[in-house]
């Protein structure tokens, strides 16, 4: 049997959630007196990274990391409902990770990696004590482009159902408002999620970031967005590192399946060596 | 109660699972067990998680519930060559999840005890438990949503799809039809056509492939004599579609000749919908009469394939628990 190990910890309100703890590869000099914490993105995103997510926790912890994998309150095997949960309650659920691995691994040091939303999740947990930095693939830079993207895919499956739309967008937001869910590819979204999502100003977050913090755009191309570019251009005293990798974007359905990911794994680990102390350990 | 779990394939891999337990006890010989495997490429919980709250469900009805993980899959061990989305899907059409599915099933068995061991899938894992049952004899009941009869055309790759293709039923012919002609009285449709907004070739491939299908289901010969008597494993294809897998149709009638156990519930919104009726299901007819009794095919109105809409889940989970109750009383 691997050494991975499959467990279920507790949220703040008495929860059940679940996780995967990849414990380090025994390497001499290793950074595995620093954890790192994988924040999933959220809806379909999170099940075509899953794998992704996994060969990089495999590879870090080969390379000496201790890593966890674990699912939100409302997501993947974890208790609750997705309309149960929030971007605040998923947060928080980062802060059950962290005193998870401090009770039950002794951990003290922790990275926390999120993609999409997950980066934001990350992010906001930041101040967190034990919390050396974050590593941001693709982060969602415009909450409200991004949850008006999302409502679209409502709009598609209106079309499929009616031929035509018989809600529109301003509509469905009408709806929200009203506190009704609207659903999207399955995921019931509630107004409070809807706002948290509206509400994500990345260049705000950025220039408060109060630790070091590694910002990767992700695309197959090695052209930087705008919106990438802006937040480049943002410097809170040294501590945020820009940079882009060409990889497929594999948080999305894509016409071939599991990228090898090496330069955004690569470029990753190193930078998390070099703020834990433990050269280049990629 | 969820538990995780993990066992080694035949291939020495890990597999890994989320099984899922009824509260209080079980009469031994009512013991059933429901083995879930992925639809395609997401992990063992599904697509917005269908999987698991079904699961819960069905443990809280009474029933041992094993969602699981295979090879290269979710967190599972094992690696897949970097390929094509669709290359993966028709390995799936061929198979490639039995050898995983029958040790999957072997462990399950031993784990709970089971009495029964029942497999529900959705799309590819809905063929890939049918291929699974009608190979194995060791599955008592299948559950399949969404499932496909057709294979992934691979040979298409980089033309777009074919959306003629998917039309085989006089229905589905009148469906598309109808707004198409509907839009000849259209002054849009005319602008759109003069200012070059209209895909003339796709129009004409989707006119003609419906044309077809309405002739030749009015030419179509009435069932004859011949056609009399029950679907075997050893019966001729029913469709002579180029894309029909021919996995499909002896995996079913192997498993119902074993009086295996089958319901079949499929979206009206979905493709596979109308394919499994007009490739399979019409051209059957009265050949499945003697398996009347074990095979149940349901179709829930305003559901697309992967039952998305609230609703729709609602209609799927009442489904699949009265067919359990009836016929694996917990």
């Amino acid at each position: 049997m691997s050494a991975e190990r499959p467990l279920f910890f507790p949220d703040q309100r008495g929860h059940r959630l679940f996780g995967v703890y990849h414990p380090p590869a025994n390497v001499t000099g290793g950074p595995a007196d620093t954890a790192v914490i994988c924040c999933a993105p959220l809806f379909e995103e999170k099940l075509w990274a899953h794998r992704v997510g996994v060969n990089f926790a495999r590879q870090a912890a080969a390379a000496g990391w201790p890593v966890l994998r674990f699912d939100y309150f409302g997501d993947g095997d974890s208790e609750g409902l997705f309309r149960e949960a929030s971007l605040a309650t998923r947060a928080s659920d980062v802060g059950a990770a962290i005193a998870h691995l401090s009770a039950q691994e002794s951990m003290s040091r922790f990275i926390l990696l999120g993609l999409g939303l997950g980066a934001v999740i990350a992010l906001q947990s930041l101040a967190r004590p034990g919390v050396l930095g974050a590593v941001c693939w693709q982060p969602v830079v415009d909450g409200p482009r991004y949850i008006g993207e999302v409502l679209r895919l409502n709009l598609a499956a209106q079309m499929v159902l009616h031929r035509k739309v018989v809600r529109t967008r301003d509509e469905l937001v009408e709806d929200l408002r009203r506190g009704e869910t609207v659903n999207v590819e399955g995921y019931e979204i509630t107004q409070a999620l809807y706002k948290e999502i509206a509400a994500i100003d990345m260049r705000a977050f950025m220039a408060a970031v109060t630790r070091p913090t590694l910002v990767l755009q992700i695309a197959p191309d090695a052209a930087t967005e705008p919106a990438y570019r802006e937040l480049a251009a943002i410097e809170p005293g040294g501590l945020l590192t820009f940079g882009g990798v060409r990889e497929d974007r594999f948080w999305t359905q894509q016409m071939a399946l599991y990228p090898p990911c090496t330069e955004l794994f690569s470029r990753s680990l190193s930078w998390m060596s070099a703020l834990a102390g433990h050269g280049t350990g990629a | 109660m969820e538990r995780a779990v993990k066992f080694v394939n035949r291939a020495g891999l890990e597999m890994f699972g989320i099984l899922h337990e009824p509260d209080g006890s079980t009469r031994p010989a009512h013991r059933t067990g429901i083995l879930i495997p992925v639809s395609a490429i997401k992990p063992r919980g599904g697509s917005f998680r269908l999987h698991t709250l079904l699961a819960r469900q069905l443990a809280r009805d009474g029933y041992f519930v094993l969602c699981f993980d295979p090879a290269g899959v979710g967190d599972s061990e094992g690696e897949f060559e970097h390929k094509l989305l669709m290359s993966h899907y028709l390995d799936i059409q061929n198979g490639r999840y039995d050898q995983d599915l029958s040790d999957a099933s072997q462990f399950f068995r031993a784990e709970c005890s089971l009495a029964h061991l029942l497999q529900l899938g959705l799309c590819g894992g809905a063929i890939s438990a049918l291929i699974n049952a009608g190979r194995a004899g060791d599955v008592d009941g299948l559950i399949l949503l969404g499932l496909p009869v057709f294979r992934e055309d691979v040979q298409r790759f980089g033309r777009g799809v074919d959306n003629a293709a998917k039309i085989t039923s006089p229905e589905k012919a009148l469906d598309v039809l109808g707004p198409k002609l509907r839009k000849l009285l259209s002054a849009d449709f005319w602008w759109r056509l003069v200012t070059l907004r209209v895909d003339l070739a796709e129009e004409a491939r989707l006119v003609a492939r419906s044309a077809g299908i309405l002739a030749r289901n009015a030419l179509r010969p009435r069932r004859s004599a011949a056609d009399a008597g029950r679907l075997t494993s050893r019966s001729a294809p029913l469709s002579n579609h180029p894309r029909y897998n021919p996995l499909f149709q002896g995996a079913l009638t192997r498993f119902l000749e074993r009086r295996g156990q089958a319901l079949l519930v499929f979206g009206a919104l979905d493709h596979a919908t109308s394919i499994f009726r007009s490739e399979f299901l019409d051209p059957a007819g009265d050949r499945l009469e003697p398996y009347a009794s074990q095979f149940t095919v349901k179709v829930i109105e305003g559901a697309n394939h992967i039952f998305s809409a609230g609703d729709s889940q609602a209609a799927l989970f009442s489904q699949v628990s009265a067919w359990l109750r009836e016929r694996y009383p917990a």
